[in-house]
């Protein structure tokens, strides 16, 4: 209930600090890769952010391509809540029969809609908080990294099994 | 830096992050690493314009995004390429193989 309390929550604040978030990680990353060939922190956060380019733009630009499915989301949303509501009202204050029967389809389509809204999006930016989740295609693929010990992302899944 | 390093054609990037990804989920530093290592520094690619490709691929569907935690325990938003990912892909790379066929053939004409 509460994450379908954030869903209608979600606007540009939550967007901005995602990019925001994301940015930062690879920045973070990158400057981390700089300093590990010997370059001093400040001189690897330059090399870093040159490398990136201009950030503000880039996030600007994030953030409108991202703002235009929040958009629709936020309509769908305020539509099925608006079908439930009535379909309630109907349903309860409804003096006939066949209006009620209108109020109990009103509400089935605005809570379907909701929840189909809801698993989508909960899909999408559910926080996964053990990397056990994450599967990343072991037997196919070359790995993205090492950690501080030499270990591959591969090593280190197969060491936390 | 190579003196040499050309800039990406539009439409480019999409095709190398689509193929970067059909290989492994990956976050955005990691398809930006991939993606400088596998075209060997030869083209001018800054890290940064990534993400707004990444966002349009994913408003269009070719690719999901998820949260997960990276290598160092950090948390980050982690991108697959979808079933409509992969048919993009295939359609996209046998397009380049003939523009860069078509190329050629004008290129090496007397």
């Amino acid at each position: 209930m509460k994450n379908l309390f954030k869903l209608f929550q979600r606007g540009s604040d939550s967007i901005e600090n995602e990019v925001d978030e994301e940015f930062r990680f690879h920045l973070d990353m990158q400057t981390k890769a700089y300093e590990d060939r010997g370059h001093t922190s400040p001189k690897s956060r330059e090399m870093a952010s040159a490398r990136f380019g201009n950030v503000e733009k880039i996030r600007t630009e994030c953030v409108r391509i991202s703002s235009g499915k929040s958009a629709l989301i936020w309509v769908l949303n305020t539509l099925f809540l608006l079908s439930l509501l009535i379909g309630l009202l109907l349903r309860v204050l409804g003096p006939e029969m066949h209006i009620n029967r209108v109020g109990d389809v009103l509400m089935m389509i605005g809570g379907l809609g909701i929840l189909l809204v809801y698993a989508k999006q909960a899909g999408a930016n559910v926080y996964r908080s053990t990397a056990n989740t994450l599967h990343l295609g072991l037997h196919n693929s070359p790995p993205v990294s090492f950690d501080e010990k030499g270990r591959t992302p591969f090593d280190r899944v197969r060491a936390d099994d | 830096m190579r003196s040499s390093r050309t800039d990406l054609m539009q439409g480019t990037l999409e095709l190398l992050v689509l193929k970067t990804l059909s290989r492994q989920p990956m976050h955005g530093y990691g398809i930006a690493q991939r993606i400088h290592q596998d075209v060997d520094d030869l083209l001018k690619v800054e890290d940064g314009s990534l993400y707004p490709a990444l966002y349009r691929m994913e408003e269009r569907g070719w690719i999901s995004s998820e949260w997960g935690l990276s290598e160092n325990n950090r948390r980050a938003k982690f991108y697959r390429l979808t079933r409509a990912g992969r048919r993009q892909l295939e359609a996209q790379s046998v397009n380049w193989e003939r523009v860069s066929r078509a190329v050629m053939k004008v290129l090496a004409a007397t």
